[in-house]
């Protein structure tokens, strides 16, 4: 970052305490990306409020001092309306808890919308706090035909103003040369003129409203020029067919029905890939490890358990790649916009969109980001049915169960049959959670629903690299996960799995199943089999499932392990052959068929299977007993939901003759 | 459900393209390419608040862009999207841009 | 003969060492939320919460 600090610090007078600078502005004024510039983290950015629902925080070092940089979530003004914006007016007043007071407030104001931006300036202004003002974006104003007076500008708002373009890095070190001398500055002292004028009567806060604007005419008048007349722009072209009341909605799910596509085709080839890397890496260390129980343990356990679930990694980053394109192009707050009007009589709007979208990611951001809803009822209703939403954790499962069990077959000549499953299972998901979403607003969580005034941001491409950055960071995060939990709960599987060891009775063979039965994870299927026989499964699906409480991956890894270990030293086959083989011992017959399959895969789209859920569940209610409450109702109703599907799918489906086998 | 649908249904707002405000009206019924005048706010305070931070208070003039689902204004340059229910609370006075 | 009981034993020490360290992940997990959270999540946030956002 910057070249003084490496001089000897002890020479210069040690400024020990980091300065403190808080960034504030409106939502989608670009100030995620001015605090990456400014700190050089990496963090997501995207184009519709709500994405950065949390602070975050960076540090970056300007002529021997530390300075401590807080992203807070956008807001329009300093009173707040939703969760987060409470949190950032709390921060930025110096009454948070737990967290220091701000000693220069960074305002972030998008020159695009300078009018708009400036209500919230008035207002910071007000506070009379040390501020400097980054004008981001100069170089799209500059586009659209505005051209703006800086140096009038900072005649008329008393304070520093740095034009800054954030995604190019352009201004910023004069920005933090700004934020340095701050403290030294006079400061603001912006009071608007009083009402001398005669306002018509009204109450006192739309006469509030009226002064700021009035003086925010005029400012904009003295400093903006439009060097261009406003055309309609591309924005508004596309908006034209993308809000269309009937076309609209075709267009969103056409979009979702490409992604579930992509996700399909695109990902095969690569996970093909990786598949015979796991294979060659297997066959590497039966090279190099003679053999005997630890050659078992890494080929059989470890290799077997982890392999199998790295092979999700293409699809799940192409789905994080098309959410992460979908939000940042602007296009989501569309979306959420033209769902309104469907999610309204549910007794949603559509602010709930966007967390609900989230889910197919994971349900933990996804929670976080009903922060911007603002009425806490229809909030809770939200965090109650995001888990519903198909998360990535549970792809390997579905992938792993139609690869096995439903024919690579064209559907009309276009969608491959599997790839229609899969949306079939994501379909499952949405539905029950937009059904469960209207039952829990119909019954606990009654309440009218709250009015839909959202801002449109203009479209624009995504940045290529800051969206292959975010896709990076959960790849890494997949891979970690990978890397230590599933790792570990393999070996451990592995060790349950093998010990303890069958012994042969003098005169007989032990086939592989024996040998499984016997072992502490065979035992423990056996007992819990009662529980799950009912739905057509067996122990070995059984204590996948168990193990899948954890993190729902972990069931196809177990499932790895089993067959790993119970398999006869071939290892051509793949995990999907060797279910679709399986014979059950005792009948002879085929253990696994389609409809055990399809009644495994709703029990996966309804079941909470995930602790990390639970736990934000249980923070963003409130925490204590009551978060509990709506922690366990949650994980409770999606149990039963679970259950009793895998239940009506597996003996209808058997009524229905299509038992199969 | 299908019983709110239907009554949502018959409370939409007459499509039109030529019909002007002859005086006040509310800005759920103002056609599109229409410019308003805000003239009041008839809905909860919290949600007159919320209007006016984003710029539309009284006196303000917006354009209205788009009113297929819900109704989308232009604010200055900035697009904003409000569902029908709350457009009928703010009172206008529309005029052909 | 020594190394007859070389792979068992690291064996035996692999499955200590994973038991162990999901039991203290469990764990620390179990402390970090209780305390209010107020970071941002991500990568480098630090409650160690390594879901697949």
């Amino acid at each position: 970052m910057s070249a003084a600090a490496g001089l000897a610090p002890v020479l210069q007078n040690p400024k020990q305490r980091p300065l403190r600078v808080g960034l504030v502005g409106n939502p989608n004024c670009g100030k995620s990306t001015l605090f990456n510039a400014l700190t050089g983290r990496r963090q997501r950015v995207a184009n519709f409020p709500g994405v950065t629902v949390d602070r975050a925080e960076g540090e970056y070092r300007y002529d021997g001092q530390a300075v401590s940089v807080i992203d807070l979530p956008g807001m329009y003004s300093i009173s707040p309306e939703s969760p987060d914006e409470t949190i950032a007016v709390d921060v930025l007043l110096g009454s948070a808890r737990g967290v220091d007071a701000l000693d220069v407030i960074v305002l972030v104001l998008d020159a695009e919308h300078l009018e708009r931006n400036l209500y919230l300036a008035t207002e910071v202004l007000e506070l009379g706090r040390p501020t400097v003002i980054a004008l981001n974006r100069v170089d799209r104003s500059e586009r659209a035909g505005l051209r703006i007076d800086v140096v009038e500008l900072i005649h008329e708002l008393g304070v520093v103003v740095v034009p800054v373009v954030a995604t190019r890095g352009e201004g910023v070190d004069r920005l933090r040369h700004a934020v340095a001398r701050a403290g030294s500055l006079p400061h603001s002292n912006l009071t608007l003129m009083p009402d001398a004028d005669g306002t018509r009567g009204g109450d006192p806060e739309s006469r509030e409203a009226n002064r700021r604007y009035r003086w925010i005419s005029a400012v904009c008048d003295r400093t903006v020029t439009r060097t261009r007349p406003h055309t309609r722009s591309l924005s508004d072209r596309v908006d034209a067919v993308v809000l269309h009341r009937i076309w609209g909605p075709i267009i969103f799910l056409g979009l979702m029905l490409l992604v579930f596509q992509a996700m399909f085709s695109w990902a095969r080839p690569l996970a093909g890939g990786i598949q015979a890397l796991v294979t060659l890496a297997g066959a590497g260390v039966r090279v190099a490890v003679p053999p005997g129980e630890l050659r078992n343990l890494l080929v059989d356990g470890a290799l077997a358990g982890v392999g199998s679930v790295l092979v999700f990694l293409p699809q799940i980053a192409i789905l994080f790649l098309f959410i992460g394109l979908l939000e940042d192009s602007g296009y989501m707050a569309r979306a959420a916009f033209v769902m309104d009007r469907y999610m309204r009589p549910l007794g949603l709007h559509g602010k709930s969109f966007i967390p609900l979208i989230s889910g197919y990611a994971c349900a933990v951001p996804a929670i976080m980001a009903t922060r911007t809803i603002q009425h806490p009822k229809e909030r809770l209703a939200t965090i109650m049915v995001v888990p519903l939403m198909s998360c990535s954790a549970r792809l390997p499962v579905y992938t792993l169960l139609v690869a096995a069990f439903v024919p690579a077959v064209a559907v009309a000549g276009v969608f491959s049959l599997q790839g229609l499953t899969m949306l079939g299972m994501y379909l499952l998901g949405t539905v029950a959670a937009l059904a469960a979403a209207a039952v829990f607003r119909r019954t606990l969580l009654r309440s009218e629903t709250r009015a839909l005034i959202i801002e449109l941001p203009p479209y624009s491409l995504p940045s290529g690299r800051v969206l292959a950055n975010s896709v990076w960071q959960r790849v890494r995060l997949f891979l970690r996960r990978a890397g230590t939990v599933i790792f570990a709960i393999s070996i451990l599987l592995w060790g349950m799995a093998t010990y303890p060891r069958a012994t042969a009775a003098p005169g007989q063979t032990i086939t592989q199943e024996q040998r499984l039965s016997q072992s502490a994870l065979g035992r423990l299927g056996h007992a819990i089999e009662p529980a799950v026989r009912p739905l057509g499964y067996d122990w070995k699906i059984g204590v996948s499932m168990m193990a899948s409480f954890a993190a729902r991956e972990v069931f196809v890894s177990t499932m790895g392990t089993i067959y790993g270990v119970s398999r006869d030293g071939t290892d051509a086959h793949t995990l999907a052959q060797r279910l679709r083989e399986e014979r059950n011992p005792a009948t002879g017959r085929l253990a696994y068929t389609p409809l055990i399959a399809v009644g495994l895969m709703a029990f996966y789209v309804f079941a909470l299977m995930c602790t990390s859920t639970v736990t934000m569940t249980h923070r963003e209610t409130g925490g204590g007993w009551r978060g509990a409450g709506w922690a366990l109702l949650q994980f409770t109703y999606m149990l039963v939901l679970a259950y009793g599907a895998g239940f009506v799918i597996y003996h209808g489906g058997l009524a229905l003759g299509l038992g199969g086998a | 459900m299908f019983r709110l649908w239907k009554h949502r249904k018959s409370e939409q707002p007459a499509p039109t393209s030529r019909r002007a405000c002859p005086s006040d009206c509310p800005l759920a019924f103002c056609p599109t390419g229409f410019c308003a005048l805000v003239v009041g706010f008839s809905c909860p305070a919290h949600e007159a608040r919320r209007l006016r931070t984003l710029g539309v208070f009284e006196g303000a003039r917006v354009n209205i862009v788009d009113t297929r689902s819900g109704i989308l204004l232009d604010v200055r340059g900035s697009r904003l999207a409000l569902d029908v229910a709350v457009a009928r609370t703010i009172t206008v006075r529309a005029f052909a841009a | 003969m020594n190394s007859a009981w070389i792979q068992p034993a690291l064996v035996a020490l692999a499955l200590t060492a994973a038991a162990a360290y999901l039991l203290r992940r469990a764990w620390t997990r179990w402390l970090r939320a209780r305390q209010p959270q107020s970071g941002a999540c991500g990568p480098n946030c630090g409650c160690g919460d390594d879901s697949g956002y």
